[in-house]
């Protein structure tokens, strides 16, 4: 990892536990991360392990139990317009047409009509989606569906972009075409990247750096970087090689998850440190 | 175009064949008047000048009555409804007031409003509220409290407040749910509330002109009431709310069920 | 359970402060009028039977006639086309509205009053049911015919079950418009006994310990159907298929 440049997002010590009375569950042990700026950072894990629990947790929508999550060295204190997230459900409004839901952002934050109105029409563009600004959601498909989520994250130009898994609900074909798509935007903007996947080939396809978690209750168990030039070819070898690695890592996750599960879900069998 | 013609068709047939079968003979026509006669009786009704109490009367009254008693009825509700989705324990109290409430029929609140606000409007308005309100406010409760977690964060990460969420995110994805909720408030409402005014209307009202046509056996006033009151019915219900839901939730594709 | 009851029970408590403070002359105080529930359990026993029978019979009437007419006008599409536009327009008048009618034909009486209760439910059921067969996916249909079911096997198999969510729900509101009509029609036109009745003659004698005890039992018994009567109804048709309604 390189010393000495400044991270952008980090994460110290990060615990998390949902208790809801009846029972206690420790979804996140011990997760400590550092993004650099203009890093694409990826983060996979088998299911279960909290993965998307954390970037809720980078978000604010929910608080860590104990730890520190930093941007640009401040704390995050809850969910604020420094930061930008993608659903996986594409959370779009329906009752805003694709304008709408892009300058949404712009609006909270007191920007003139006719300005948010050109700002997003810039990003709806750059999205690929000009035409289409007074579409309402529901008529769009879902590649164009997560372009809106993705370009109404970014209208507002966030510190850091958030995706939790953003193309898990497209069919394949749809996938692939959204992920080179993201790079361009993402080349154009060069902003911050924390993306969560459970898809190894994904991962690194996109990312600069792979972040892998444990079995819940989660840690990093090991972090790989990609100096793969971009674009990538799915067939290349340094490609292939890195992905064998972080498939070597993430397998004996996916297994020990199953075993927990088939256990029951309160066991947690003791680790190797 | 065609579906008004469909519609409208069978009805003029039915009422052709009633015209045909009234005049036969084979009922009594006190019972079953002819539909000519009953029009003739509604345009009379409908012509009456000053001083005497004609149709216009009668329905301008009852639907005062509507208006208002709906309006309170449906705007406490929704209120209602906003709190029991945003609160656990507005909803703790008031769900089940409205769930023991709610199947209570309108008219039995009837006579004890009689006994404390009277006979007349107060009794009638305060009627029609009760029945208004329920509907929407299980309704507008049930939306809320279906709204998306993803919406609702997506709008916190870009800043929004308190007070934002609820205007601009609550509410419009409620929209679907709350147009139903105030649907059947509507209907609720009026149902009610001529079946009040004929136990305890002070003397004008749709409801109260056919049960006091009853005393006279002007079997022509009541059928031609209960056309009045149905074609009203249909009016502010297919125009009134099929414009609003057109203009909302078909645009944004949305309906009430999940997902 | 508790948290359930709490709420009624504080309504109980605004209703004895309402009478405590005197606001409402006329208001009887909830324990007068659980007193009177008790001290007059006969009467109003006996009007609650006479209710009851009143609201089976009509109901089933609604039932036995409303399904098959709308069953007919499910498969049959000239009876729908020429019925649809009249049931539309009648669904939402009031029940109450057709009483004086029936006060002429028959005067005062169970007839009217069976009568009045029919016609509540009848609308909604027939409406109901058509849609729900007309609802049924046409591959259904077909499937069966060429499986050769004969009419009868086509209809009991195919259509009945097909259309049961709909149905159940025509039921559904039939119950409470039942429900409504049985009180209404009561008070406007019983003869000697019934909830209803008791109301209203109890309102003309002003005897408001009487009303309330009869306008309790009223309620009650509209939330006991609502509960263990419609709900468990619709729970298991909402199980089945996955649908919730609003």
């Amino acid at each position: 990892m390189k010393q000495g440049i400044a991270a952008k997002l980090e994460a110290r010590h990060i615990r998390k536990e949902f208790d809801d009375g009846d029972s206690k569950l420790l979804a996140i042990e011990d997760i400590n991360l550092s993004v650099r700026e203009s890093e694409f950072c990826v983060i996979v894990g088998p299911s279960g392990c909290g993965k998307s629990t954390f970037l809720y947790l980078a978000a604010g929508f929910e608080k860590p139990t104990s730890g520190d999550i930093l941007l640009n060295g401040k704390p995050v204190k809850g969910p604020g317009p420094d930061r930008g997230f993608v659903f996986q459900e594409f959370a779009l409004y329906p009752w805003k047409t694709v304008l709408g839901n892009v300058s949404f952002g712009l609006e909270i934050q007191g920007m003139k009509k006719e300005e948010a109105k050109e700002t997003a029409e810039k990003y709806i563009e750059t999205i690929g989606l000009q035409g289409f600004e007074n579409a309402y959601p529901h008529t769009l498909s879902g590649g164009m569906k997560q372009r809106v989520g993705i370009a109404r994250a970014l209208a507002y130009d966030p510190e850091v972009l958030l995706m939790d898994e953003p193309f898990g609900s497209l069919d394949a074909q749809t996938k692939k075409l959204m992920q080179q798509e993201l790079l361009r935007v993402w080349s154009q903007t060069r902003k911050t990247v924390l993306y969560v996947t459970h898809s190894v080939v994904e991962a690194s396809f996109l990312a600069d750096r792979v972040v892998v978690l444990t079995a819940r209750p989660s840690k990093v168990k090991g972090i790989i970087d990609i100096d793969i030039p971009r674009p990538r070819s799915y067939t290349d070898e340094d490609y292939l090689d890195v992905r064998e690695r972080i498939l070597g890592l993430l397998d004996e996750e996916v297994a020990r998850a199953y075993r927990k599960d088939q256990a029951g879900p309160e066991s947690t069998p003791p680790e190797p440190s | 175009m065609y579906e008004l013609a469909s519609f409208l068709f069978p009805l003029l047939l039915f009422v052709a064949l009633w015209e045909i079968f009234a005049h036969t003979g084979l009922v009594k026509p006190i019972l079953l008047p002819p539909p000519s006669k009953i029009l003739k009786r509604l345009l009379i009704e409908a012509g009456k000048g000053a001083g005497e109490i004609g149709l216009a009367d009668h329905l301008l009254n009852s639907l005062y009555r509507l208006v208002i008693g709906f309006s309170t009825g449906a705007m406490v509700g929704a209120l209602s409804g906003l709190g029991m989705g945003m609160n656990r324990w507005i909803y703790g109290y008031l769900n089940p007031v409205i769930t023991v409430l709610m199947p209570v029929p309108g008219i039995t609140w009837t006579p004890i409003l009689v006994l404390v606000l009277g006979f007349g409007d107060p009794t009638l308005i305060t009627v029609t509220f009760i029945a208004s309100f329920f509907p929407v406010a299980y309704n507008t409760a049930a939306g809320v409290r279906s709204v998306k977690r993803d919406h609702i964060w997506a709008g916190k990460i870009m800043g929004v407040d308190r007070m934002g969420t609820v205007f601009k995110i609550l509410i419009p994805s409620s929209a679907p749910y709350i147009i139903t909720g105030l649907k059947l408030g509507l209907a609720r409402g009026w149902r009610t509330l001529i079946a009040c005014e004929m136990i305890a209307a002070a003397l004008t009202g749709i409801g109260f002109w056919i049960f006091d046509a009853k005393e006279y056996l002007k079997t022509d006033v009541i059928y031609g009431g209960i056309i009045v009151m149905a074609m009203v019915f249909v009016i502010i219900d297919r125009i009134g709310f099929g414009y609003l839901e057109r203009q909302t939730i078909e645009k944004w594709g949305m309906s009430a069920d999940i997902g | 359970m508790l948290i359930f009851i709490l709420p009624l029970a504080s309504l109980v408590i605004i209703w004895w402060t309402v009478y405590w403070m005197g606001l409402i002359r006329v208001l009887p105080s909830p324990i007068e009028v659980a007193g009177t529930m008790v001290s007059r359990w006969r009467i109003l026993l006996r009007d609650l039977g006479s209710s009851a029978v009143r609201i089976a019979a009509g109901f089933c009437l609604a039932m036995v006639i409303g399904i098959p007419v709308g069953l007919l006008m499910g498969t049959n599409r000239y009876v729908h086309f020429l019925l649809r536009p009249i049931l539309t327009l009648l669904l939402p008048v009031p029940t109450l509205a057709w009483v004086p009618i029936l006060l002429i034909m028959w005067g005062v009486g169970d007839q009217t009053i069976i009568f009045a209760i029919f016609l509540g439910g009848f609308f909604s059921i027939a409406y109901n049911t058509a849609t729900g067969v007309r609802g049924i996916d046409q591959d259904l249909i077909l499937a069966a015919r060429i499986m050769g079911a004969s009419r009868r096997e086509l209809f009991a198999k195919v259509l009945l079950p097909g259309s049961m969510v709909s149905v159940l729900a025509g039921l559904r509101l039939a119950i409470g418009y039942s429900w409504r009509a049985l009180v209404g029609a009561e008070m406007l036109a019983a003869a000697s006994a019934g909830l209803g009745f008791r109301v209203f003659n109890s309102w003309r004698f002003v005897a408001v310990d009487v009303m309330f005890a009869s306008l309790v039992i009223i309620m009650a018994i509209g939330f006991i159907m609502e509960r263990f009567l419609v709900e468990p109804l619709e729970r298991r048709t909402v199980k089945r298929w996955g649908m919730i309604r609003v």
